[in-house]
């Protein structure tokens, strides 16, 4: 009874999964196979791309900031959930509260915009 | 009559679904913690524990705390799993552990110790927790679990609501302070500056060509011709002698009637 609630969820979840089996299973069964001389060539790898990602495909330190910002952005969502879940019983004060809090983190980011933190170089 | 005071009504008693999530999830929460202990590589170890997490955040869902359970799936496997890995791809995903025991009896010391601490802790827990009875869940959950935390939320606690926007703004600043590089007006170069100052020394602005383009022989040693008809010397590797047909074979040939 209790997680009854969730039912619709789980049977999503499940609907999803499905789907993934059954495109994966159902292809080779109802996908067009059209075989060429290109297609049956031997495919010569294993060298190595000539390039290298510098020090071995690590990111650069400067992706930190929109990781912050991210985060910073998604402890706003946690609490405009229950804002919004219960709207209607805070009305005009917890609109308010919101804006002057969303106001406040929105100080962070027109700080980092400026200062110019979201450049690409 | 919502969901969590339906709930809450027969606290004690553990109900078909909670117990059919559990036997489910809880055996892929502990694979999955084992999993990021024991996965040599450290992306690995991460995607593991993304497993335990989520377990988590349904198991606080399924215990009437959907709140929590969406802050565990939203901050946890979002926010920090997403910095757990931006500190792996920083140090370099090759950096694994090293196997070898340098401590001699270091393994085995640690696998008691660790036991004995969560034994420890275990029994801690159980022994603080025992014959207490919870009070006041149900007048706290009574509109529900996330209006009754927005209820406290934006009332009571929302100076503490307020003051948290101001810690956000110190990540942002703090963040900016160690990772961003300062830029005076002048020093940055710009698309058309980088253009200029690649093409002025007389650099062929074309793509770089491959082996074997525009070439004569099927040979890797056969440089590839650049449009102008000259070898270009990067289509090959240094170590090859340059193998080509000479100026005379490759000139074209007179056909008939020229």
């Amino acid at each position: 009874m209790s997680l009854s609630a969730y039912v619709p969820i789980v049977g999503l979840f499940a609907l999803a999964g499905a789907f993934g089996l059954f495109s994966v299973a159902a292809a080779p069964f109802i996908g067009p196979r059209r075989f060429n001389k290109a297609k049956l060539d031997a495919y010569e790898c294993g060298i190595e791309p000539t390039p290298q990602p510098v020090g071995g495909g690590r990111f650069p330190v400067k992706f930190y900031l929109t990781a912050m910002l991210f985060i910073v952005f998604d402890i706003e969502i946690i609490f405009l959930y229950p804002w919004a879940v219960s709207f209607n019983m805070l009305g005009v004060f917890g609109f308010v509260e919101m804006l002057l809090f969303i106001g406040t983190v929105f100080v962070a980011y027109a700080y980092v915009w400026r200062r110019g933190g979201l450049d690409w170089d | 009559m919502t969901l969590a005071t339906e709930v809450l009504a027969a606290a004690g008693q553990v109900g078909t679904g909670e117990k059919v999530v559990f036997f489910i999830l809880a055996p892929l929460a502990v694979v999955g913690a084992l999993g990021m202990v024991i996965a040599r590589n450290a992306v690995h170890s991460a995607l593991w524990l993304v497993l335990t997490m989520l377990s988590l955040g349904v198991f606080y869902i399924v215990q009437t705390g959907p709140f929590i359970g969406m802050v565990q799936i939203i901050v946890y496997t979002g926010a920090i799993m997403m910095l757990f890995l931006f500190v792996l791809m920083l140090v370099g995903r090759d950096a694994s552990d090293s196997v070898i025991e340098t401590l001699r009896g270091q393994k085995v010391a640690a696998i008691i110790l660790g036991v004995g601490l969560a034994g420890l802790l275990g029994f801690g827990v159980y022994e603080a927790t025992r014959g207490i009875v919870p009070v006041g869940l149900e007048g706290a959950n009574a509109a529900g679990n996330v209006q009754g935390i927005a209820k406290l939320l934006f009332t009571k606690y929302v100076w503490v609501f307020e003051v948290t926007s101001a810690l956000l703004i110190t990540a942002a600043v703090g963040a900016m302070l160690l990772a961003h590089r300062e830029r005076a007006a002048g020093e940055r170069v710009g698309q058309v500056a980088m253009m200029k100052d690649r093409f002025r020394p007389g650099n062929y602005p074309g793509p770089k060509p491959g082996p074997g383009v525009f070439a004569n022989s099927t040979s890797v040693a056969t440089p590839a011709k650049l449009p102008d008809g000259t070898p270009a010397e990067r289509s090959i590797s240094p170590i090859l002698p340059t193998r080509e047909l000479t100026a005379a074979e490759i000139a074209n040939k007179p056909t008939e009637g020229k």
